[in-house]
């Protein structure tokens, strides 16, 4: 690819060095902003080709570079409707001892306000999806 | 207007972030509403606006039919983790896409194969394309919402 430089190593000045596979590893191979309140939507993203609605609080995340295995890390960011908030909120990836499973292309997150223990949508959701791709 | 440059042999992550960097996003009208248990309310499929300048753009997606033989080896009972991931990136890519054909493939690579092998087979179709303004504008009752007995669907 044009523009490309190949290197190993990442050398600062006075700083140290740092391999390049630290910032490839360690880099988000994916990742999504969601509106689940209304009609759930996108705000941005990257590797992400849909979501799916599957109900309160609950949204599938389909991306379209598919992951080596499904042994990767989706870190989960959420915020509770304005009111609800001080009553605290959860959010996790649902597993395949729950509803859903995951897989090297998809998973589902869930949200719920642990005030009413109950799936809630959030305004303000989505992940971070760190991982070995395809 | 951007010109896609020649992707085949370029790790699809690669690509996207080519596209990230130089495509506009594509906030898409159309949803894809389904039911693939009885037992669960109906899910909609909402296509993410980088993914569809993608489609649009053309020379980015790989076919939808790599997604499928991956999703065959995944199945497998021994799987452990993808041997053939090089499909998504040496496969040539698709051409551009309308809008409604982006959809389309959408459905292919994205909704159960349950359900978009049988949608139309049954008492009531267990998919339909709509625009996001037909759904109801309020969260009310979601997780009883299904598809209309009442659907009126085009030829």
């Amino acid at each position: 690819m044009a523009g490309t430089i190949a290197a190993d190593t990442l050398t600062h000045s006075t700083a140290g060095s740092l391999g390049t596979q630290y910032v490839v590893n360690g880099s988000a191979k994916a990742w999504l902003n969601i509106n689940q309140t209304s009609t759930q939507a996108i705000r941005d993203s990257f590797n992400v080709s849909s979501i799916a609605d599957n109900g309160t609080g609950l949204t599938t995340v389909t991306v379209s570079s598919a992951f080596a295995n499904n042994d990767y890390l989706a870190t989960i960011a959420l915020r509770m409707q304005s009111g609800t908030s001080n009553t605290g909120s959860s959010g996790g990836v649902n597993t395949s001892d729950g509803s859903a499973s995951i897989t090297t292309t998809a998973h589902q997150l869930s949200y719920i306000n642990t005030g009413s223990t109950g799936d809630a949508d959030t305004p303000y959701g989505g992940s971070s999806i760190h991982g070995d791709l395809a | 207007m951007t010109v896609t440059p020649e992707f085949q042999g370029t790790h699809l992550f690669d690509r996207l972030c080519w596209a990230k960097e130089n495509l506009e996003p594509v906030q898409s009208d159309y949803r894809v509403v389904y039911e693939d248990s009885v037992d669960e309310c109906a899910k909609i499929l909402v296509p993410d606006p980088n993914w569809m300048a993608c489609a649009l753009q053309g020379g980015i997606l790989p076919p939808v039919e790599v997604y499928w033989e991956l999703a065959k080896d995944e199945a497998r009972p021994d799987f452990k983790k993808h041997t053939r991931g090089y499909l998504l990136h040496e496969t040539k890519p698709v051409d551009a896409m309308t809008e409604e054909q982006a959809i389309e493939y959408l459905i292919l690579k994205d909704c159960p194969q349950s359900v978009w092998q049988s949608w139309d087979e049954g008492n009531r179709p267990k998919m339909v394309i709509c625009r996001k303004e037909q759904l109801p504008q309020t969260r009310e009752w979601r997780n009883s919402w299904r598809i209309s007995d009442d659907l009126n669907l085009a030829a």
